[in-house]
């Protein structure tokens, strides 16, 4: 075999080189678009909201600018019913909160680290309510908690005792959020647990300290990081949350910052003005925390993932192996079992009314009239296809974007780069009622006519989740080794086909799962679409909502469980599809060795 | 073939990786960047590679101009049909290794049969034609490294890149695979860039070393001249040489090592405004083996360390200063910490050193008048 001849021209020799002047300009060319379009998406809502604030009208075409400044509409947040909303928004936020850490905590610790009877168990039940949007969580304690009508007193009143509960007040409030929220500090913190570098506890045991002590002194220290950052994800979960509080505050007159918004917006006339002050409240509140947030974590991240999958001890939990377990049952139970029983039971209701609990299976007053109703209702159809046209597109567009922006923020040196990161991450702070805001004066204003449609759906969407696409994103590529890429380039790859033919390959599992996280997302997405459907453009969330406000209980429960019946579906297709490995690879996400 | 480099800087904004770097390198040369992490070695060959736009300079190819930041020419990395072997090999997960070879041939349009037989061809080369068929992933280290330099033949490329090639494997395979890739880069006439921090992996593939400090080529020559006659005491120092001790001029021929009465004899040298007496371990003889006639040194033995071939003695000859001796095992010096010995310390293995070359790019590196003959001046 002869040795490849090595003298011969490069491809392309005779090319003329562009000069430094044009590729200067198509070097800003990528960045300037990306810019436009987040400005868009992004800043100009945020934008329009901080303009009505401080003017007397709001954005409409033909009436925009600077004139009629005023600060008169910062009255509205010192006025006693605004000052009650954001004293109620704080204490539920931090009540639900501490309960939420409380639960997933507790969770994650007995399936992350013990021998706690049914483990795999506890942990599909520690993750499951996420599947459950809080609003329909919220929907179904509302039908089992109410004060008269809920089906818990009902039964009690059946069985001839007292009324046992009522969820429509603050604790309500609180307990709800807490079970719906329980399960994103739950994957934090297991994830913390999990991860952890077992010499930690081992050196703790060697030198000295019994198992009860390398808990106590070394484990859950080493877990505070997780905690506190779980704990401020929940606090601005919940803050800014708001049809759990519209669903279970609002009948009892308890109202918080969101719900207030909602309020002005939907008196006659709409107060937007007032609204966007409110909303400039809240934003900040948001904000402080998430800064607290990023000091706190940065300061304290201390650096324990092994990450190699190394035997963790297993914490050996004694008599309490079966109480434990018995905790978590009654946390299913709370979240998930009786919320899909009252739904199921209202549904198949034959009234709207239910006057007793054990008549109705004895007297046979059950039927499938509603889902039929429900099955061949022309609104619960096309809010399907609505919801499932809007979710896929919103998913498949903001994965799209969320790779281009976060490819040119780790991987190029374009000239702006990080100022995209930042306003990739800005929806994180404002709440979805306000963002939605902000894109109704948006849409009303350009002259696209968008307004009204399924598009401006997905573009609202787009913006909302515009951070989890980039954080998902942009950890996948920095997962993925520079040199792989550079590598194809000087193998005669140019830069676009180097990713088309290496990144993008191995980046497909984890950008799967970025496609996956926003289509749940999406699907649950209500807020944000508040303002901005109209009857043709009703989301399944929004018919659930609707419904709901509108009295029409059985249509609400029914759409309720077709829902998490299309989400359930939903997931398991992607799932499918995405996931599937590729032929003859073992591993696809493996990289290759890092630098030392 | 041949490259040349001419006047290349790389800035970060105000940092500078590379100053005023020229470097030419003739047909099926090999030369290796030595130095320390962070001197700018990588980073020369990153613009070589067009990875890195430099600030400044040219680059040349044979009759390319690749890149001139005056005339504002800057050929795209995929048109330079240079090969690069990255310190992580960069062979793609997710692709069979004869995937990862064909992927260079592919981006030439290089017709398919071609390519499978040219691939597999290559593959032979380096040892690998078993494993066509294999996942990447599923390689060890060593195959990845032959895996990456297989890609890179395969290209046919004007001259070869090598980032730390050698660096991610364990010792003994590190031993094996130079000699290989040494007998490769010859037999094939490859012109080759090295880049390592291992100055051992220097010396052997190396036609010329070019040792880099700060941005900048300090020296450049062959590896046994580069080995015998280190430019600054720094580079002696980078390169292995055990004993580097401040000392202050007494005459053109006389040192004394600071902090002692010490007074060594030493072959003229250029003076400066800091000096180090630089002497290789292993020049040193001990005890019996001081030959007569040879400049001796007296001290007292504070540890022996064994080392199997030799082994290492530290050899106190005043406060705080010591010398560090290699004795081979045949001549075990006898004695115990405390003991006194005698050190021969031959005129020729002693060399005075400035600590540092000041901007070598401007003048020739052994030249350096200094005017300072402040002989009271106590060297720290």
């Amino acid at each position: 075999m002869s040795a490849p001849t090595l003298v011969r021209t490069p491809r392309g020799a005779s090319t003329p080189t562009s000069s430094r002047a044009s590729s200067g300009a198509r070097r800003a060319l990528l960045p300037a678009v990306l810019y436009v379009l987040l400005a868009i998406l992004i800043l100009l809502p945020v934008g329009l909201v901080v303009l009505s604030a401080f003017t007397t009208t709001t954005p409409r075409p033909g009436s925009i600018g600077l004139s009629g400044l005023t600060l008169e509409n910062f009255r509205a947040i010192t006025s006693a019913g605004a000052r009650q909303a954001e004293l109620n928004s704080l204490l539920v936020g931090v009540a639900s909160s501490a309960l939420a850490l409380a639960i997933g905590g507790f969770l994650a610790f007995i399936t992350a680290r013990t021998n706690v009877r049914g483990r795999r168990f506890l942990y599909f039940v520690g993750l499951l309510p996420m599947l459950l949007p809080s609003y329909v969580g919220a929907l179904a304690w509302s039908l089992l908690g109410g004060p008269n009508a809920g089906l818990l007193n009902i039964l009690a009143r059946d069985l001839g005792l007292p009324a046992v509960v009522d969820v429509l007040n603050a604790f309500g409030l609180v307990f709800v959020l807490a079970i719906y929220y329980a399960p994103y500090a739950f994957l934090l913190v297991h994830a913390s647990l999990s991860l952890m570098n077992p010499d930690l506890e081992e050196a703790a045991r060697v030198h000295g300290a019994t198992p009860a002590t390398v808990l106590r002194r070394v484990t859950f220290p080493l877990t505070t990081p997780a905690f506190l950052g779980a704990g401020v994800l929940v606090l601005v979960l919940t803050i800014e949350n708001f049809p759990v509080a519209q669903i279970i505050g609002s009948p009892g007159g308890l109202e918080t910052l969101p719900t207030y918004i909602y309020r002005l917006m939907n008196a006659a006339p709409a107060r937007g003005n007032e609204a966007a002050a409110v909303a400039i409240t809240l934003v900040a509140v948001v904000l402080v925390i998430t800064v607290v947030q990023r000091r706190v974590v940065s300061r304290r991240s201390f650096t324990t993932v092994a990450g190699k999958g190394l035997r963790l001890s297993v914490v050996d939990l004694g008599w309490f192996r079966l109480p434990a377990l018995l905790l978590g049952i009654v946390y299913f139970v709370l979240s998930t079992v009786l919320p899909l029983l009252a739904l199921s039971f209202v549904t198949l209701h034959d009234s709207p009314y239910v006057s007793s609990v054990l008549d109705a299976f004895s007297a046979g007053r059950l039927n499938l009239d509603a889902v039929r109703d429900v099955v061949t209702s022309d609104v619960v159809h096309r809010a399907t296809v609505n919801s499932v046209v809007v979710a896929v597109a919103a998913a498949l567009l903001g994965t799209l974007l969320a790779f281009v922006v976060s490819y040119v923020v780790n991987r190029t040196k374009l000239p702006g780069r990080e100022g995209l990161g930042y306003i990739s991450m800005l929806p994180l702070a404002v709440p979805a009622i306000v963002l939605g805001l902000g894109l109704l004066w948006t849409w009303l204003l350009l002259p696209v006519p968008v307004y009204g449609t399924l598009l401006v759906m997905v573009i609202a969407f787009l913006a909302a989740q515009m951070p989890q696409g980039y954080q998902g994103a942009s950890s996948s590529i920095l997962q993925i080794h520079q040199d792989l890429e550079d590598s194809a380039v000087m193998h005669g790859a140019n830069r676009v086909r180097a990713v088309w033919r290496v990144t993008a390959p191995l980046l497909r599992v984890p950008l799967t799962s970025t496609f996956l996280l926003l289509l749940m997302l999406s699907m649950r997405e209500l807020t944000v679409a508040l303002f901005l459907f109209t009857t043709d453009t009703r989301l399944l969330s929004i018919v659930i909502f609707d419904d709901l406000e509108n009295g029409i209980l059985q249509r609400s429960a029914a759409t309720s469980l077709l829902y998490c019946l299309v989400i359930l579906v939903m997931a398991y297709l992607a799932r499918r599809v995405g996931a599937e490995p590729k032929k003859r690879l073992p591993r696809p996400r493996s990289t290759s060795p890092t630098r030392p | 073939m041949d490259i040349s480099v001419d006047g290349l800087t790389l800035r970060y904004g105000d940092s500078v990786a590379v100053r005023e770097l020229s470097l030419t390198i003739s047909e099926g040369e090999s030369v290796v960047l030595l130095g320390q992490s962070g001197c700018g070695k990588t980073s020369t060959m990153r613009c070589i590679a067009g990875l890195e736009t430099p600030s400044a300079g040219r680059i040349r190819i044979g009759d390319e101009v690749l890149f001139d930041a005056a005339k504002g020419v800057n050929r795209p990395p995929h048109k330079r049909n240079i090969g690069m072997v990255f310190q992580s090999y960069a062979i793609w997960p997710h692709m069979t290794v004869l995937e990862n070879v064909a992927f260079p041939l592919t981006m030439q349009r290089v017709s398919k049969s071609d390519v499978k037989r040219r691939a597999v061809e290559t593959l032979e080369l380096v040892g690998l034609g078993d494993f066509a068929d294999r996942g990447a992933s599923q390689l060890s280290g060593g195959q990845m490294q032959r895996v990456a330099l297989a890609r890179s033949l395969a290209m046919q490329p004007s001259v070869m890149l090598l980032d730390e090639p050698l660096s991610n494997l364990d010792a003994r395979l590190r031993h094996r695979l130079r000699g290989d890739l040494r007998e490769l880069q010859t037999r094939l006439g490859l012109t080759s860039v090295y880049v390592t921090h291992d100055q051992e992996e220097a010396l052997a593939l190396a036609d010329r070393i070019a040792m880099m400090q700060q941005g900048r080529i300090v020296q450049i020559s062959a590896p046994d001249e580069i080995y015998a006659r280190p430019v600054s005491a720094s580079v002696a120092d980078f390169l292995g040489v055990g004993n580097i001790l401040p000392v202050e001029p007494v005459d053109a021929t006389g040192v004394r090592v600071a902090g002692t009465a010490v007074t060594l004899r030493v072959p003229e040298y250029a003076r400066d405004r800091e000096l180090r007496a630089c002497i290789r371990s292993e020049d040193m003889a001990l005890g019996d083996d001081v030959a007569p006639g040879m400049q001796t040194v007296e001290g007292r033995l504070l540890a022996r360390e064994f080392l199997g071939a030799t082994a290492t003695y530290r050899i106190a000859i005043g406060e705080g200063v010591e010398l560090q001796v290699m004795g081979g095992k045949h001549r075990q010096l006898q004695g115990r910490p405390g003991d006194a010995v005698r050190v021969g310390v031959p005129v020729e293995a002693v060399q005075v050193l400035p600590v540092d070359v000041v901007h070598p790019g401007d003048q020739a590196p052994q030249d350096l008048p200094r005017e300072s003959h402040d002989h009271d001046r106590v060297v720290a």
